[in-house]
């Protein structure tokens, strides 16, 4: 059942660097990219807890990484602490209730938004956070948020399932 | 008990990877071989994955261009329907054929106007997957005998330059790029300025022109060229032309704005000067 779950894990987030990567960048009437695998990474925090959501983190950290070059392990670390942070919610998370899942994920981006400003632009002596925070940061956060509601409902509903059936087997065999 | 193969405390898990993190920030600050190469290592192994997806996307925006031909047909008699159909896959053919065709023409032209230097073509096979940077990947690396701080050109003119060769692959960063700095000249009057790459301006299709004296005699509507004592630039390289020269508040030096001739929405095909700029100590 460990290996489902596993397995599950890596397929989606290899179809969300695919999306990232290859179809929503290719979208040419904007530069802003929708952060799928961040977006993975905090639905894995909030679902399964912390330690899935650092693991999730640093998978997905690593991928953006590598696609967007620069200082290698910026992502890392921050996707690590971003999947820590969602699933210090564990608790309060349930399968019906919507908006948080939503909630949790735009405030993660515009807390991703604030770190990438203030690692990669602020130390370029660019002052200017008013044209960042309305050009890239609420943009990405808005675009996340949209590609969220079809994309996060279905991880949702496959882990549900996936829950389920641990339990039923694990009930079998008591 | 099941759990117990696997359960390091997330406090633990978390300050292992932080403290990994900031060590290889480290070792990339004070040796930063090491670092390149551990990224260099897992590069070669997803770089292959993107030039499957760069096709992928390919396909998709193709789906997405028949779909709308098909929408155009059936206004149309459906008796000329399958004749239609077929005539405009050709055509579409033909057209993407000749599309390529007059960039290849361009691209010659180009290249028959920098004769002096090595130049190969290389395809565009990632554009930025982020919403932060300006920088795009192209199809060659190390093995074909690409090195950091090429130049790199566009149909019309400087695009960018090579920061990061990997085995297969190379990233170019666009002069658009937030951190994008180039020491320019204007080729009328041979005055130097300095040409960095904003975010901000780039929204209005313009990068930022600065550091010009005030008596320096750059007007708008000047060609501005790289400089000939640019360390990483090859000399006379068309960036733009010069928009908007304004004195500055300061009274003592002038700036303005570029409208870069690269196209960088569209960049399908770049050109890369295998010659670097020889400057002092290495040739």
């Amino acid at each position: 059942m460990k290996i489902k779950r596993i397995l599950f894990t890596m397929i989606v987030i290899i179809i969300g660097f695919v999306l990232q990567n290859g179809v929503f960048n290719q979208m040419t009437w904007t530069s802003i990219v929708p952060n799928i695998l961040l977006m993975i990474t905090c639905t894995f925090g909030f679902m399964r807890g912390r330690q899935t959501g650092i693991l999730v983190g640093v998978v997905c950290g690593l991928l953006t990484d590598i696609s967007l070059g620069g200082t290698f392990g910026i992502n890392t670390l921050f996707f690590a602490y971003l999947g820590w942070f969602n699933g210090l919610f564990f608790k309060m998370f349930f399968m019906d209730y919507i908006v948080f899942p939503m909630l949790m994920i735009v405030l993660s981006d515009v807390m991703y938004g604030v770190y990438m400003y203030v690692v990669k632009i602020l130390v370029n002596g660019r002052l200017n956070f008013g044209f960042y925070l309305s050009h890239v940061i609420i943009p990405e956060a808005i675009y996340t948020f949209a590609v969220t509601i079809l994309l996060c409902h279905i991880i949702l509903v496959i882990n549900f399932k996936l829950e389920e059936k641990e339990k039923r087997s694990a009930a079998k065999f008591v | 008990m099941k759990k117990s193969r696997f359960s390091i405390p997330p406090r633990y898990l978390l300050f292992i990877i932080t403290f990994i993190c900031i060590a290889f920030f480290a070792i990339g600050f004070f040796a930063p071989g090491i670092t390149d190469k551990v990224s260099d290592a897992i590069s070669s192994v997803v770089m292959p994955m993107q030039k499957g997806m760069s096709n992928l996307s390919t396909s998709v925006s193709d789906g997405r261009d028949n779909i709308t031909a098909l929408k155009d047909a059936q206004a149309e008699n459906e008796k000329l329907l399958a004749e239609n159909e077929r005539l405009k896959a050709e055509l579409e053919k033909y057209e993407a054929d000749q599309y390529e065709l007059a960039h290849l023409r361009e691209i010659l032209a180009l290249r028959d106007e920098y004769p002096d230097y090595d130049i190969v073509a290389a395809k565009v096979i990632q554009k930025d997957s982020g919403s932060w940077f300006n920088s795009f990947v192209i199809n060659l690396g190390s093995d074909d005998g690409m090195k950091v701080n090429m130049n790199v050109l566009s149909g019309d003119g400087l695009a960018g330059i090579i920061t990061e060769v990997g085995k297969n692959y190379s990233r170019v960063s666009a002069i658009i790029d937030d951190f994008s700095n180039i020491s320019a000249m204007s080729q009328n009057s041979g005055d130097y300025c300095m040409v960095s790459g904003d975010l901000e301006a780039y929204e209005n299709g313009r990068i930022r022109l600065g550091y010009i004296d005030k008596n320096d005699n750059i007007h708008n509507g000047d060609k501005i060229v790289t400089s000939n004592i640019s360390d990483k630039y090859l000399p006379g390289l068309l960036i733009g032309y010069a928009e908007d020269i304004r004195v500055e508040s300061n009274n003592l030096t002038k700036s303005g704005y570029i409208v870069p001739v690269a196209d960088f929405d569209k960049l399908k095909t770049v050109l890369v000067i295998k010659t670097l700029k020889v400057t002092g100590g290495k040739s």
